[in-house]
């Protein structure tokens, strides 16, 4: 009899269990591409993807899922079969503990890895100096070692370029150049004001689409000072036994990419005159071949599924932290000292930068064999669900604490048991409580979950990335749009249910019959 | 029924009942009356195993308390506090009606004992169907005399039980609980500091002071011969003279 009570929140816990940790089916790509979270890695990640399409393989591309390290990572624990990269990130990020003095050293420590590096496919994305095509005329310059002899000249540079050791400091060293007008600036600024001619050098990435838009004159780095940054493919050793089609596609760019091609890839992307797609596609389609076709979704279609993935990060992650959350929330206010050093932890990990949080959790997740990128990510549902936490835990927490004495003793002396005192009585007078912690998660959550996107997880983040990076605002906004209406389609929900659900003791305004 | 032997209770080192014995027959009610502070409550709660005693031994239906006996004890018990301690988020019903229906009682025993505890208790059987915030404070501890009395319980605990009402319902509801005392049967332990309220309630009267039982006996005698000069001052304290 006395386990009856117990039957209903069991209950309870095990449909949002259920619901909330279900698996929705989905199909595994035999080839996984990668790409980091700019124009040119993520249109060479869509030529792999068109390239083994064409080579009758199902390839999936988890676009601009993050930077180095994450992509560098998801590829060494196997989460991805390939992806961009080039040789000098190798050297000074991915083994920036390492002396890597040449290619054979960067391929053995590649292949301890279990990773192998491709021939260049033809261009090198460095740091370059850049002039207008007609300031340079004026000038007479060609080469850096030029500008010994115009110390009047004004430079813009970017930030980075300015600070790193091995940027301007050096660059100006090695040069033993002059100029002490320079000023450090973002990107697109130092592009403007080069083009208005208010300076007369910025610093630029040799395949930057502004070299072709502007029409600008990149110095020739007559005393080799800036490292190569040659693009490559990284990819798994073992692809080449698995799907040797996939190899024989990979090789076919391979050389075949140049400076020149690259800046006109970048700068059709980034005008907003091809998708990414289609500028790889057409680059593959003026290579020869066989044709590839690159139907694109409209924005309908894709606003709906970056809805539906979104919707389902929030529920893997919300749902069962709505279990957890109640859980440790009463375990709080039935051990206070334990509580408090829960609370403290629980709190702790709000404080926790999302980017930093997903960078500690995605080895995690690997190592435990889950899938860690990509869509369905464990990694962005398992940071999403530790900050669904504290609102649920505090809420539980403070909702029973505020229980009147006289009530507990109540149901004490009555002759109930804990569990079912608390399952009868203490719950549902929190209950209110209780749910205005999961509606302040929930809301919290439909944000947070924007953040999926960086590590490829899908959601409404994507369009809001890219959107970004593209400098596209309708595409942020459609993006955006539809996750504000989420959070307040949820907020309504529970609002809703929370109307339905109290019983009208619990309610304020209440008329007393005499 | 329920007898005391050298109960005490010190909390954190201060002893807020000192040892003292005390028997009380079956059907008896026995006030415990004094200022705050005196203990009286403690003693309540003792025996409701709200708080351990700190030495000697409390006897409830000849069974000593425990916390092995505790359980049991507490099925004979019925308990009634200052303010209810309804559960606000049950109806009238479903708070008098909830450990019945955890016993597993069936439908018609129920609806049977609680047409008798609405005669007894004289409570309107609309305000059944109403949320405790929903009452009146004197409907309000009917309906937990209701609930405390469902399983017929051997002991009734009261705590202040009219302490919360204005004096006119007060009034009224301390003629019914007389009566409903006499008609449940029941042992009947109540604390209270009001001096009306003990003399038309007690059938013997336990005076308390910091811990003490300074007088006891029935009230008469102790307005006649108050046995100090605290109980002397206590009375005349409440007793309005012309």
């Amino acid at each position: 009899m006395k386990n009856r009570s117990l039957i209903k929140p069991l209950a309870m816990v095990l449909i949002l269990l259920i619901a909330g940790l279900a698996p929705l089916p989905r199909k595994t790509a035999q080839v996984r591409i990668g790409s980091k979270k700019f124009t040119e890695s993520v249109i060479l990640g869509e030529m792999l993807r068109l390239l083994a399409e064409r080579a009758k393989l199902d390839a999936v591309h988890y676009r601009e899922f993050g930077g180095t390290r994450i992509v560098f990572d998801a590829l060494a624990a196997g989460e991805i079969d390939v992806y961009p990269e080039y040789t000098g990130t190798i050297v000074a990020e991915i083994f920036a503990g390492k002396k890597v003095v040449d290619v054979t050293t960067m391929r053995d420590l590649l292949r301890d890895k279990g990773i192998g590096i491709s021939k260049s496919l033809g261009f090198s994305n460095t740091y370059a100096l850049a002039l207008t095509r007609k300031r340079a005329m004026e000038l007479g310059v060609s080469r850096i070692s030029d500008l010994k002899r115009l110390p009047e000249l004004r430079l813009a540079l970017t930030h980075e370029f300015l600070d790193r050791a091995d940027g301007w400091p050096a660059l100006k060293r090695r040069y033993d150049l002059q100029q002490d007008d320079v000023v450090g600036v973002d990107h697109d600024v130092a592009f403007r004001q080069l083009l208005a001619g208010e300076v007369d050098v910025i610093d630029v990435y040799s395949t930057d689409a502004m070299i072709r838009r502007g029409d600008l004159l990149l110095l020739d780095d007559d005393q080799s000072f800036f490292p190569r940054y040659d693009a490559v493919w990284l990819y798994r050793l073992d692809l080449a036994a698995r799907y040797p089609a996939m190899m024989e596609a990979m090789h076919q760019v391979e050389g075949a990419l140049s400076e020149s091609t690259m800046q006109l890839l970048n700068d059709q992307v980034e005008a907003g005159h091809a998708t990414e797609t289609q500028a790889a596609a057409e680059f593959l389609n003026r290579q020869g071949g066989p044709h590839v076709d690159t139907p694109a979704p409209s924005r309908t279609q894709l606003i709906t599924r970056c809805l539906l993935e979104h919707l389902d990060l929030v529920r893997r992650s919300l749902l069962p932290a709505i279990v957890v959350g109640v859980a440790l929330g009463i375990l709080c206010q039935r051990r206070p000292r334990t509580g408090r050093v829960l609370m403290a932890l629980v709190g702790l990990l709000q404080t926790i930068p999302s980017l930093a949080l997903l960078v500690m959790l995605l080895p995690v997740v690997a190592a435990l064999g889950y899938r860690s990128i990509g869509e369905g990510s464990v990694t962005a549902v398992t940071a999403l669900f530790c900050y669904c936490l504290l609102p649920i835990v505090r809420n539980t927490y403070t909702g029973l604490d505020g229980i009147q004495r006289g009530t507990i003793e109540s149901a004490t002396v009555l002759g109930l048991g804990p569990a079912p005192r608390l399952v009868e009585i203490e719950l549902p007078i929190a209950l209110p409580t209780i749910l205005a912690g999961i509606r302040t998660s929930a809301v919290q959550n439909v944000g947070f979950a924007t953040l999926g996107a960086i590590i490829g997880a899908g959601g409404l983040g994507q369009p809001i990335l890219r959107g970004i990076r593209l400098n596209d605002l309708s595409l942020i906004l459609a993006g955006a749009i539809p996750a504000a209406l989420l959070a307040l389609v949820l907020q309504w929900s529970i609002d809703l249910i929370e109307r339905v659900v109290t019983p009208r003791g619990l309610k304020r305004e209440v008329q007393i019959h005499e | 029924m329920l007898n005391f032997n050298a109960v005490s209770k010190a909390f954190n080192g201060t002893t807020v009942v000192h040892p003292f014995g005390l028997a009380i027959e079956t059907g008896e009610v026995v006030v415990l009356l004094g200022p705050s502070g005196s203990g009286k409550t403690t003693i309540l709660r003792m025996v409701a195993g709200l708080v351990l005693p700190t030495g000697g031994q409390i006897t409830v239906d000849s069974l000593p308390l425990n916390s092995q006996t505790i359980s049991t004890v507490r099925r004979k018990l019925g308990y009634v506090i200052q303010e209810g301690g309804l559960f606000p988020h049950l109806t009238g019903i479903e708070n008098v009606t909830l450990m019945a229906r955890h016993e597993g009682w069936a439908r018609k025993r129920i609806e049977d004992r609680l047409a008798e505890l609405v005669e007894m208790t004289q409570f309107p059987e609309s305000g059944l169907s109403r949320y405790p915030n929903e009452l009146s404070g004197g409907q309000r501890q009917r309906l937990s005399l209701m609930r405390a009395l469902f399983l017929s319980p051997k002991i009734l605990l009261l705590d202040e039980p009219l302490g919360a009402l204005d004096p006119l319902i007060r009034a009224g509801l301390q003629r019914d609980l007389s009566r409903i005392f006499k008609r449940s049967g029941a042992t009947v332990l109540v604390v209270t500091h009001d001096l009306v309220e003990a003399s038309r309630l007690a059938d013997r009267v336990c005076v308390m002071n910091a811990g003490r039982i300074v007088q006891q006996g029935r009230f008469a005698e102790i307005l006649e011969k108050p046995s100090d000069d605290f109980v002397r001052e206590f009375i005349s304290s409440q007793v309005v003279t012309p």
